[in-house]
Protein backbone atom coordinates (compact mmCIF):
# COMPACT_ATOMS: atom_id res chain seq x y z
CA UNK A 1 0.00 0.00 0.00
CA UNK A 2 1.52 3.44 -0.86
CA UNK A 3 1.92 6.03 2.00
CA UNK A 4 -0.47 8.12 0.72
CA UNK A 5 -3.19 5.06 0.61
CA UNK A 6 -5.45 4.16 3.89
CA UNK A 7 -6.44 0.82 4.21
CA UNK A 8 -9.59 -0.64 6.61
CA UNK A 9 -8.22 0.81 9.70
CA UNK A 10 -9.17 4.51 8.46
CA UNK A 11 -12.24 3.18 6.91
CA UNK A 12 -13.52 1.65 9.76
CA UNK A 13 -12.89 4.95 11.97
CA UNK A 14 -14.63 6.57 9.84
CA UNK A 15 -17.99 4.86 8.90
CA UNK A 16 -19.90 2.46 10.69
CA UNK A 17 -20.51 -0.37 8.47
CA UNK A 18 -18.71 -3.67 9.57
CA UNK A 19 -18.49 -7.15 8.29
CA UNK A 20 -19.76 -8.39 5.45
CA UNK A 21 -21.55 -4.94 4.71
CA UNK A 22 -18.19 -3.12 4.55
CA UNK A 23 -17.97 -3.11 1.19
CA UNK A 24 -14.64 -1.37 0.90
CA UNK A 25 -11.09 -2.03 0.93
CA UNK A 26 -8.82 0.93 0.44
CA UNK A 27 -8.66 4.32 0.16
CA UNK A 28 -6.71 5.10 -3.16
CA UNK A 29 -6.86 9.02 -3.11
CA UNK A 30 -8.79 11.86 -1.38
CA UNK A 31 -9.11 14.98 -1.49
CA UNK A 32 -11.33 16.10 1.18
CA UNK A 33 -14.41 18.24 0.39
CA UNK A 34 -13.79 17.24 -3.77
CA UNK A 35 -13.12 13.55 -4.43
CA UNK A 36 -12.17 10.25 -3.41
CA UNK A 37 -11.33 6.89 -4.92
CA UNK A 38 -11.63 3.60 -3.30
CA UNK A 39 -11.29 0.38 -4.18
CA UNK A 40 -12.71 -3.22 -3.48
CA UNK A 41 -12.42 -6.64 -4.05
CA UNK A 42 -14.42 -9.20 -5.25
CA UNK A 43 -14.27 -12.69 -3.82
CA UNK A 44 -15.85 -15.83 -4.68
CA UNK A 45 -16.48 -16.55 -0.56
CA UNK A 46 -19.09 -13.52 0.02
CA UNK A 47 -21.93 -14.33 1.66
CA UNK A 48 -23.87 -13.53 -1.67
CA UNK A 49 -22.24 -16.48 -3.30
CA UNK A 50 -23.15 -18.80 -0.74
CA UNK A 51 -26.19 -20.41 -1.95
CA UNK A 52 -24.88 -20.95 -5.37
CA UNK A 53 -24.04 -24.73 -5.97
CA UNK A 54 -22.42 -26.94 -8.14
CA UNK A 55 -24.86 -26.55 -10.92
CA UNK A 56 -24.54 -22.48 -10.98
CA UNK A 57 -23.60 -21.31 -14.63
CA UNK A 58 -20.79 -19.03 -15.09
CA UNK A 59 -23.00 -15.56 -15.32
CA UNK A 60 -24.74 -16.31 -12.04
CA UNK A 61 -21.44 -15.64 -10.36
CA UNK A 62 -22.30 -11.68 -11.91
CA UNK A 63 -21.18 -9.47 -8.30
CA UNK A 64 -25.04 -8.41 -7.20
CA UNK A 65 -25.39 -4.90 -8.97
CA UNK A 66 -27.26 -3.97 -5.27
CA UNK A 67 -23.81 -4.58 -3.52
CA UNK A 68 -21.61 -2.58 -6.54
CA UNK A 69 -24.17 0.64 -5.49
CA UNK A 70 -23.62 0.04 -2.00
CA UNK A 71 -19.68 -0.20 -2.68
CA UNK A 72 -19.80 3.08 -4.21
CA UNK A 73 -22.54 4.51 -1.98
CA UNK A 74 -20.03 3.34 1.44
CA UNK A 75 -17.05 5.44 -0.53
CA UNK A 76 -18.92 8.56 -1.06
CA UNK A 77 -19.81 8.63 2.74
CA UNK A 78 -16.53 8.29 3.12
CA UNK A 79 -15.78 10.99 1.50
CA UNK A 80 -18.88 12.71 2.82
CA UNK A 81 -17.31 12.29 6.46
CA UNK A 82 -13.57 12.27 5.67
CA UNK A 83 -12.96 14.99 7.80
CA UNK A 84 -15.82 14.35 10.74
CA UNK A 85 -15.58 10.15 11.27
CA UNK A 86 -18.77 9.04 12.25
CA UNK A 87 -17.53 5.21 13.25
CA UNK A 88 -19.90 4.43 15.46
CA UNK A 89 -23.68 5.21 15.03
CA UNK A 90 -24.81 4.62 18.61
CA UNK A 91 -22.23 7.35 19.40
CA UNK A 92 -23.30 10.12 16.73
CA UNK A 93 -25.69 9.98 13.65
CA UNK A 94 -26.62 7.69 11.18
CA UNK A 95 -25.86 7.81 7.49
CA UNK A 96 -28.89 7.39 5.59
CA UNK A 97 -29.43 7.48 1.66
CA UNK A 98 -32.24 9.55 0.65
CA UNK A 99 -31.88 9.53 -3.11
CA UNK A 100 -29.90 7.76 -6.04
CA UNK A 101 -30.59 9.14 -9.23
CA UNK A 102 -29.52 8.98 -12.92
CA UNK A 103 -27.97 5.48 -12.50
CA UNK A 104 -26.39 3.58 -15.27
CA UNK A 105 -25.52 -0.11 -15.61
CA UNK A 106 -23.04 -1.17 -17.53
CA UNK A 107 -20.72 -4.21 -17.39
CA UNK A 108 -20.80 -6.71 -14.90
CA UNK A 109 -18.10 -7.64 -12.03
CA UNK A 110 -17.23 -11.27 -11.12
CA UNK A 111 -15.04 -12.83 -8.20
CA UNK A 112 -11.00 -11.52 -8.54
CA UNK A 113 -12.15 -8.47 -10.29
CA UNK A 114 -11.19 -5.49 -8.15
CA UNK A 115 -14.15 -2.69 -8.49
CA UNK A 116 -12.73 0.85 -8.44
CA UNK A 117 -14.77 3.14 -7.39
CA UNK A 118 -14.64 6.94 -8.77
CA UNK A 119 -16.54 9.73 -6.28
CA UNK A 120 -16.91 13.88 -6.17
CA UNK A 121 -18.48 15.92 -4.50
CA UNK A 122 -21.53 17.56 -6.19
CA UNK A 123 -22.62 19.98 -3.27
CA UNK A 124 -22.43 19.70 1.17
CA UNK A 125 -25.22 21.98 3.02
CA UNK A 126 -25.30 21.17 6.63
CA UNK A 127 -25.19 17.10 7.21
CA UNK A 128 -26.56 16.81 3.59
CA UNK A 129 -24.34 15.74 1.05
CA UNK A 130 -24.83 15.43 -3.14
CA UNK A 131 -22.25 13.04 -4.58
CA UNK A 132 -21.91 11.58 -7.93
CA UNK A 133 -19.32 8.99 -9.53
CA UNK A 134 -18.59 5.94 -11.53
CA UNK A 135 -17.32 2.04 -10.81
CA UNK A 136 -14.87 0.65 -13.04
CA UNK A 137 -13.48 -2.60 -12.93
CA UNK A 138 -10.08 -2.29 -15.23
CA UNK A 139 -11.43 -0.10 -18.56
CA UNK A 140 -14.67 -1.29 -18.35
CA UNK A 141 -17.74 1.06 -16.81
CA UNK A 142 -20.02 -0.54 -14.27
CA UNK A 143 -22.04 1.89 -13.03
CA UNK A 144 -22.39 5.37 -13.59
CA UNK A 145 -24.66 7.70 -11.13
CA UNK A 146 -25.54 11.08 -11.35
CA UNK A 147 -26.32 12.35 -8.12
CA UNK A 148 -26.52 10.76 -5.04
CA UNK A 149 -27.52 12.18 -1.98
CA UNK A 150 -26.88 11.15 1.74
CA UNK A 151 -27.85 12.68 4.75
CA UNK A 152 -26.52 12.36 8.63
CA UNK A 153 -29.42 11.62 11.04
CA UNK A 154 -29.99 11.11 15.13
CA UNK A 155 -30.63 8.06 15.75
CA UNK A 156 -33.20 8.90 18.35
CA UNK A 157 -35.13 10.46 15.18
CA UNK A 158 -35.14 7.09 13.03
CA UNK A 159 -36.32 4.50 15.63
CA UNK A 160 -39.11 2.84 14.92
CA UNK A 161 -42.52 3.57 17.48
CA UNK A 162 -44.30 0.59 18.07
CA UNK A 163 -48.15 0.15 16.81
CA UNK A 164 -47.66 3.86 14.90
CA UNK A 165 -48.22 1.66 11.89
CA UNK A 166 -49.96 3.77 9.21
CA UNK A 167 -53.33 2.42 8.05
CA UNK A 168 -52.63 3.03 4.37
CA UNK A 169 -49.67 2.39 2.41
CA UNK B 1 -33.42 -18.48 -11.54
CA UNK B 2 -29.81 -18.86 -9.27
CA UNK B 3 -28.13 -15.53 -9.37
CA UNK B 4 -25.58 -14.08 -6.49
CA UNK B 5 -27.56 -12.22 -4.33
CA UNK B 6 -27.29 -10.66 -1.09
CA UNK B 7 -31.12 -11.23 0.22
CA UNK B 8 -33.02 -14.28 0.39
CA UNK B 9 -36.17 -15.74 -1.01
CA UNK B 10 -38.67 -13.45 -1.92
CA UNK B 11 -42.36 -14.84 -1.62
CA UNK B 12 -44.16 -13.94 -5.10
CA UNK B 13 -47.64 -11.92 -3.48
CA UNK B 14 -49.28 -11.71 -7.21
CA UNK B 15 -48.29 -11.25 -10.44
CA UNK B 16 -50.56 -10.12 -13.32
CA UNK B 17 -50.32 -8.49 -17.23
CA UNK B 18 -48.49 -5.53 -16.07
CA UNK B 19 -46.62 -6.18 -12.98
CA UNK B 20 -45.76 -8.45 -9.67
CA UNK B 21 -45.53 -8.18 -6.26
CA UNK B 22 -43.00 -10.27 -3.79
CA UNK B 23 -42.48 -9.66 0.24
CA UNK B 24 -39.65 -10.84 2.72
CA UNK B 25 -38.83 -10.31 5.90
CA UNK B 26 -35.83 -7.98 6.61
CA UNK B 27 -33.44 -10.31 8.83
CA UNK B 28 -33.51 -10.49 12.62
CA UNK B 29 -30.16 -11.15 13.27
CA UNK B 30 -26.85 -12.73 10.37
CA UNK B 31 -24.17 -10.49 8.84
CA UNK B 32 -26.66 -7.65 7.48
CA UNK B 33 -27.58 -6.61 11.05
CA UNK B 34 -24.58 -7.64 12.45
CA UNK B 35 -22.58 -4.80 10.15
CA UNK B 36 -25.29 -2.51 9.11
CA UNK B 37 -24.79 -1.06 11.61
CA UNK B 38 -23.83 -2.29 15.10
CA UNK B 39 -26.17 -1.30 17.83
CA UNK B 40 -28.47 0.25 15.64
CA UNK B 41 -29.55 -2.82 12.44
CA UNK B 42 -31.32 -0.54 9.37
CA UNK B 43 -31.57 -2.91 5.98
CA UNK B 44 -29.16 -1.25 3.68
CA UNK B 45 -31.70 0.61 1.07
CA UNK B 46 -30.00 -0.93 -1.77
CA UNK B 47 -31.92 -4.21 -0.41
CA UNK B 48 -34.78 -2.54 -1.59
CA UNK B 49 -33.19 -2.28 -5.43
CA UNK B 50 -32.61 -6.03 -5.14
CA UNK B 51 -36.02 -6.67 -4.13
CA UNK B 52 -37.22 -4.49 -7.32
CA UNK B 53 -35.04 -5.95 -9.39
CA UNK B 54 -35.45 -9.76 -8.77
CA UNK B 55 -39.56 -8.97 -8.80
CA UNK B 56 -38.95 -7.55 -12.40
CA UNK B 57 -37.16 -10.64 -13.14
CA UNK B 58 -39.10 -12.95 -12.35
CA UNK B 59 -42.21 -11.05 -13.80
CA UNK B 60 -40.65 -11.15 -16.91
CA UNK B 61 -40.05 -14.84 -16.94
CA UNK B 62 -43.81 -15.46 -17.42
CA UNK B 63 -44.75 -12.00 -19.56
CA UNK B 64 -41.60 -11.27 -22.01
CA UNK B 65 -40.99 -13.14 -24.98
CA UNK B 66 -37.92 -14.68 -25.85
CA UNK B 67 -36.16 -12.96 -29.07
CA UNK B 68 -33.78 -14.33 -31.15
CA UNK B 69 -33.04 -17.36 -29.27
CA UNK B 70 -32.93 -16.23 -26.10
CA UNK B 71 -34.57 -18.31 -23.15
CA UNK B 72 -37.85 -16.64 -22.82
CA UNK B 73 -38.15 -13.36 -20.47
CA UNK B 74 -34.44 -12.91 -19.78
CA UNK B 75 -34.23 -9.14 -19.14
CA UNK B 76 -30.99 -6.73 -18.19
CA UNK B 77 -30.78 -3.87 -16.04
CA UNK B 78 -29.92 -1.63 -17.96
CA UNK B 79 -30.82 2.44 -15.58
CA UNK B 80 -32.16 3.49 -12.67
CA UNK B 81 -33.38 6.79 -13.16
CA UNK B 82 -35.43 7.49 -10.16
CA UNK B 83 -34.48 6.00 -6.41
CA UNK B 84 -36.00 7.76 -3.48
CA UNK B 85 -36.04 6.03 -0.12
CA UNK B 86 -38.50 7.40 2.44
CA UNK B 87 -37.67 5.73 5.88
CA UNK B 88 -35.79 3.09 7.04
CA UNK B 89 -36.37 -0.56 7.19
CA UNK B 90 -35.80 -2.51 10.55
CA UNK B 91 -35.14 -6.33 11.25
CA UNK B 92 -38.46 -7.99 10.96
CA UNK B 93 -40.40 -5.54 9.10
CA UNK B 94 -42.28 -7.34 6.26
CA UNK B 95 -41.53 -5.56 3.09
CA UNK B 96 -43.26 -5.79 -0.32
CA UNK B 97 -42.33 -4.59 -3.59
CA UNK B 98 -44.84 -3.83 -6.00
CA UNK B 99 -43.89 -3.88 -9.67
CA UNK B 100 -45.60 -2.33 -12.38
CA UNK B 101 -44.50 -1.70 -16.05
CA UNK B 102 -45.18 1.73 -17.31
CA UNK B 103 -44.05 1.74 -20.52
CA UNK B 104 -43.33 -0.68 -23.18
CA UNK B 105 -41.75 1.08 -25.97
CA UNK B 106 -38.40 2.22 -25.10
CA UNK B 107 -37.54 -0.94 -23.49
CA UNK B 108 -39.44 -2.10 -20.64
CA UNK B 109 -39.83 0.57 -17.74
CA UNK B 110 -40.53 -0.11 -14.46
CA UNK B 111 -41.67 1.87 -11.24
CA UNK B 112 -41.47 -0.35 -8.08
CA UNK B 113 -42.89 0.87 -4.69
CA UNK B 114 -41.60 -0.52 -2.09
CA UNK B 115 -43.71 -0.36 1.42
CA UNK B 116 -43.66 -2.15 4.97
CA UNK B 117 -46.55 -1.46 7.16
CA UNK B 118 -45.41 1.63 8.76
CA UNK B 119 -45.80 3.40 5.15
CA UNK B 120 -44.01 3.84 1.78
CA UNK B 121 -40.57 3.10 2.11
CA UNK B 122 -38.86 3.55 -1.27
CA UNK B 123 -40.02 4.49 -5.03
CA UNK B 124 -37.76 3.05 -7.54
CA UNK B 125 -37.90 3.35 -11.57
CA UNK B 126 -35.67 0.75 -13.65
CA UNK B 127 -35.30 0.64 -16.97
CA UNK B 128 -34.30 -2.88 -18.60
CA UNK B 129 -33.37 -4.22 -22.45
CA UNK B 130 -35.00 -7.79 -23.38
CA UNK B 131 -31.48 -9.78 -23.96
CA UNK B 132 -31.45 -11.01 -27.37
CA UNK B 133 -29.64 -14.31 -27.07
CA UNK B 134 -26.39 -12.53 -29.09
CA UNK B 135 -24.15 -11.22 -26.92
CA UNK B 136 -24.81 -9.33 -23.72
CA UNK B 137 -26.85 -11.84 -21.75
CA UNK B 138 -25.23 -14.66 -20.14
CA UNK B 139 -22.74 -15.70 -22.68
CA UNK B 140 -21.02 -12.23 -22.19
CA UNK B 141 -21.50 -13.00 -18.41
CA UNK B 142 -19.23 -16.57 -19.45
CA UNK B 143 -16.89 -14.26 -21.18
CA UNK B 144 -16.20 -11.92 -18.56
CA UNK B 145 -16.33 -14.82 -15.57
CA UNK B 146 -13.94 -16.25 -17.60
CA UNK B 147 -11.43 -13.19 -18.37
CA UNK B 148 -11.93 -12.02 -14.71
CA UNK B 149 -10.25 -15.62 -13.90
Amino acid sequence: MNRDEYGVSRIKNTIPHRGALLLVDRVRQVVPGQRLTAVKAVSGNEPCYAPLGQDAAPADYAYPTSLVVESWAQSAVLLSVWEAPNPDVLAGKVELAGSINEVAFGARAYPGDVLEHRVRMVKAVDETAILAGETYVGSREVLRIGAFVVALRDVTELAPVPGRALLTV
Amino acid sequence: MSAATPLGDLELIRSGPTGAVTAFDAPVDGPVVDGHYPGFPVLPGVFLIEAADRTVRQWAHGNVPARDGAEGGEVDLVAMDRCRFHRPVFPGDRVLADVTVTDNAAGLLFKAAVATNRGKVADIRLRYRVRDGQGDGSEQGEQEAEGAA
